[in-house]
């Protein structure tokens, strides 16, 4: 038994000629939270319905808890909970009798645990409303709660905040860091959003076009991120001339007619900016920056933003 | 003919009834293999597996105890990884909070006896060093008082005491030292009588503390205390004019290392308020701070009469 | 398995357009007013008074119709929502869960046939056409009672037809050709459709029917368990294959 709750090996799947999803290998470790960041149709969804069994596996194996689920459906199914797409419920019943169905369908772990639920994720309990009545934000909330019904161990949440408000989205943001760090759940959570993906996930796996670009930690991602210096002086050429004569500096670009990167961060700037003043060119500004995982985003996807 | 039919309903009937039973059995055997797997998961140390049950299984009872001994078990490794977290980080910092003055010491006393400098320089030398070596043995004091009032280990000796009196007595050792620093002061202590069981050690030094506190931190130059009693408690208030404390540090001041100026002043350290604090816990009491940055901080001590 | 019976009637909660298509029974019966009316004097047979409400138009058109529909709506909520992957996920087994589906539609057609002897009685006797005895009504109870089982296997293939696809419009409409082709059939070959095939069984022993072609009971039943085999392996295919 790996250490991994979730793994992937060549993970593929072809609709007809296309192909959607192109030997991915994901690689989920427990208590940890997952972020599968990709564009709208990049392939986060279909990944996580053929984890989940929903999607029949053109080639390549899925493993979660180390076996494979076919065949153990009664075993694996109860220690995970998800949310595909946007969950679909009963709406001539209201919220808490939703529940009470997949409670009764399910087993619960405690006797109190649709109250404990709908508390969770602020909803209230044994309400009149009907769920053919609820706002798109409370449909969602259901979705969550449903999820964590049963107390699962794996949660598998695709675009969980999608459809809340800023308030909303901080208390789901919260609310997954927490049974994190609180209660050691394992978490993969899919978003297009990578701000959401930054403050919440442990680890990162990019997708684009069905294929994983990188999957790393983001601590790691954050250290890899270009440092450089940024300089901003009034004359371009000049400047070049005395990193590349009096400093030896090769690793640097050129922004634009001002500005230019150093990328080589443990150059001594009082001495490179006396020896520019000595040449007459003024220094407008100087300082030490970093690449916003946006940016790195956009280099490894080929220059294309987040949808 | 009747007589054959009826036995026929009647066999039918019992081998339904047959079915029936054998199919519960069935049933309470996958659990309960269910449970002991679970249980399994459970010894090596997978606290987050859970056994489901539906609220008319016969093993439901056992399947709710199962569960609860597994989060019981969940938080407290839990807990424990956090303390541990928190002692490394308290360590950490307690370390620089004792090298940085030793350090500063050290330089000082080096630089007054090789004769880097000497004369009435040396002198001055001498008396900083002074000054910084009482200092560190604050710091080490308070430290090792936190650190026995943190692990219970503290004994207080309560006696009824007249608060008032008490008070006063304090208060009028802190006049010279307010003056001192342009502070302009108000104290209201009633005149009659408030007895109390205190430890008078402790509460001594809740009031040092926060008037220190006020002192060193407010930035303000007026300091108010008051007094008050009802039915079943007394109340001290302690107030200022000064900065006050923002919204989001409030809930924090009272942490051990918490500051709020984030320069690790040379005169403050975290653990004043965190001892003043624990004191005031020990005596059933509760602390608060309300604030208003710019207006000022108001300290809130309360004692339940009866203790 | 009980359980997810158990589910799928708590499912049916406030849904009450099912209700009221239980009115339906009411059809025959009140009709059976206004036909019997000039032929009360000369005396009414029981049995061909229930035949005539309980045993003609009912279980031919009236029961298929309702059950189709009924069918339809079933399963309309899940497909609509799509939550059946939330189902999937629960662990529930595709066949379990079209077989709880069936049960549902079972009990419903139980209830609709059971209504339908109830009200053929009480239209019978108040206004006095027929007087109640037991060996009649009896018979009424069996009869309709073979008539609710049959009918819904024979309605299987609806229930598959609705289970695969997404839409509302088209089941309903099988329905009413589905029905309308096993009333004709029955001319013609009553071993093909399911439909005629029931007919044929449950008329075997009614008295003062006259029948067309030979009784042959066993090819009836093998009819109507090889339609009801088909929907089956057609409705878990299909569920199967959703995205």
């Amino acid at each position: 038994m790996s250490d991994y709750v979730i793994e992937t090996k060549r993970l593929t799947k072809n609709y007809g000629e296309q192909t959607a999803v192109n030997a991915v290998n994901v690689h989920v470790e427990k208590g940890r939270i997952y972020g599968l960041l990709g564009r709208n149709g990049a392939g986060k969804t279909t990944i996580m319905k053929m984890i989940l069994g929903l999607t029949p596996i053109t080639s390549g194996e899925v493993d979660v808890f180390g076996q494979n689920i076919k065949g153990r459906e009664k075993r694996v199914y109860p220690r995970i909970g998800a949310i595909i797409e946007t969950p679909g419920f009963y709406p001539n019943l209201t919220g808490t009798e939703n529940l009470e169905i997949f409670a009764r369908l399910r087993g619960t772990a405690a006797p109190n645990a649709v109250k404990n639920a709908l508390d969770i994720v602020g909803l209230p309990y044994r309400d009149k409303k009907l769920f053919s009545k609820y706002s798109l934000g409370m449909k969602q909330r259901l979705g969550i709660a449903n999820a964590i019904l049963h107390d699962p161990e794996l949660l598998i949440l695709d675009e969980p905040t999608n459809g809340l408000d800023p308030i909303g989205i901080a208390e789901v943001r919260d609310f997954i860091k927490d049974l994190s760090t609180e209660h050691g759940k394992t978490i993969l959570i899919s978003s297009h959003i990578l701000s959401e993906i930054a403050l919440l996930a442990d680890d990162i796996g990019i997708i684009d076009h069905g294929v994983l670009l990188e999957e790393n930690s983001m601590e790691t991602l954050k250290r890899k991120n270009s440092k450089y210096i940024l300089l901003q002086v009034s004359d371009i050429p000049k400047t070049s001339l005395v990193l590349e004569r009096q400093f030896g500096v090769t690793d640097y670009s050129v922004q634009d007619d001002h500005s230019l990167r150093i990328y080589n961060t443990s150059l001594d700037m009082a001495a490179v900016n006396k020896a520019l003043v000595v040449q007459d060119v003024a220094v407008i500004s100087s300082q030490l920056c970093n690449d916003t995982l946006e940016d790195y985003f956009k280099k490894i996807t080929g220059g294309e933003g987040i949808a | 003919m009747n007589v054959n039919l009826f036995l026929l309903i009647a066999f039918c009937i019992a081998l339904l009834f047959i079915l029936f039973l054998v199919t519960k059995l069935r049933r309470v055997r996958g659990q309960l293999s269910i449970i002991e797997e679970a249980l399994e998961d459970i010894k090596t140390g997978n606290p987050n597996r859970r056994v489901l049950t539906r609220k008319s299984d016969m093993t439901k009872r056992i399947c709710y105890a199962v569960n609860e001994i597994a989060v019981k078990n969940q938080s407290q490794l839990i807990s424990q990884k956090q303390s541990e977290q928190a002692y490394k980080r308290l360590m950490t910092s307690l370390s620089h909070d004792v090298k940085t003055p030793l350090a500063s010491l050290v330089g000082y006393l080096e630089a007054a006896t090789t004769g880097l400098v000497a004369g009435d320089e040396k002198e001055a030398y001498l008396h900083v060093a002074v000054e910084k070596a009482y200092h560190l043995k604050n710091f080490v004091e308070t430290l090792f008082e936190w650190v026995k009032l943190d692990a219970k280990e503290q004994i207080f000796h309560f006696e009824i005491c007249d608060l008032n009196e008490l008070t006063r007595n304090i208060v009028a050792e802190w006049v010279p030292t307010l003056e001192r620093n342009h502070f302009e002061y108000d104290f209201d202590i009633p005149e009659d009588e408030y007895f109390l069981r205190i430890d008078l050690h402790s509460y001594t030094r809740i009031l040092n503390n926060l008037l220190q506190n006020t002192l060193m931190h407010s930035g303000g130059n007026k300091l108010t205390l008051k007094l008050l009693e009802n039915e079943q408690q007394v109340k001290i208030i302690i107030s200022d004019n000064g900065k006050g404390i923002s919204p989001s540090d409030i809930p924090h001041i009272f942490e051990r290392m918490y500051q709020c100026d984030r320069s690790r002043s040379a005169l403050g350290n975290g653990l004043g308020l965190s001892i003043t604090q624990e004191l005031v816990n020990a005596h059933n009491g509760k602390i608060k701070a309300d604030s208003k940055p710019g207006t000022g901080t108001v300290f809130t001590v309360l004692f339940p009469k009866a203790l | 398995m009980l359980k997810l019976t158990q589910t799928e009637f708590l499912k049916l909660r406030r849904r009450k357009f099912i209700l009221l298509m239980l009115l339906a029974a009411l059809l025959m019966p009140f009709l059976a007013i206004f036909y019997f009316r000039d032929i009360r004097e000369t005396g009414i047979d029981t049995i061909q008074f229930y035949k005539w409400t309980a045993f003609s138009y009912t279980p031919w058109i009236i029961l298929p119709v309702v059950l189709g529909v009924f069918s339809t709506m079933l399963m309309y909520d899940e497909h609509q929502n799509d939550m059946l992957k939330q189902l999937w996920i629960v662990p529930i087994s595709k066949t379990k869960y079209f077989f709880s589906k069936f049960i549902v539609v079972l009990s419903y057609s139980i209830c609709f046939m059971l209504l339908t002897a109830g009200l053929s009685v009480i239209f019978g006797t108040l206004p006095g056409y027929i007087t109640f005895e037991w060996s009649s009504f009896c018979y009424l109870l069996k009869k309709c009672m073979e008539i609710a089982i049959l009918t819904s296997f024979a309605i299987l293939p609806l229930l598959a037809v609705a289970a695969a696809g997404k839409s509302y419009i088209f089941p309903v409409c099988l329905t009413l050709v589905y029905t309308f082709l096993g009333f004709i059939l029955l001319m013609v070959n009553m071993y093909l459709h399911p439909l005629s095939s029931m007919t044929a069984i449950v008329m075997r022993d009614i008295p003062g029917v006259v029948l067309t072609q030979t009784l042959n009971i066993p090819a009836a039943f093998i009819c109507i368990a090889i339609w009801c085999a088909g929907s089956v392996v057609l409705a878990i295919l299909a569920l199967g294959k959703r995205k």
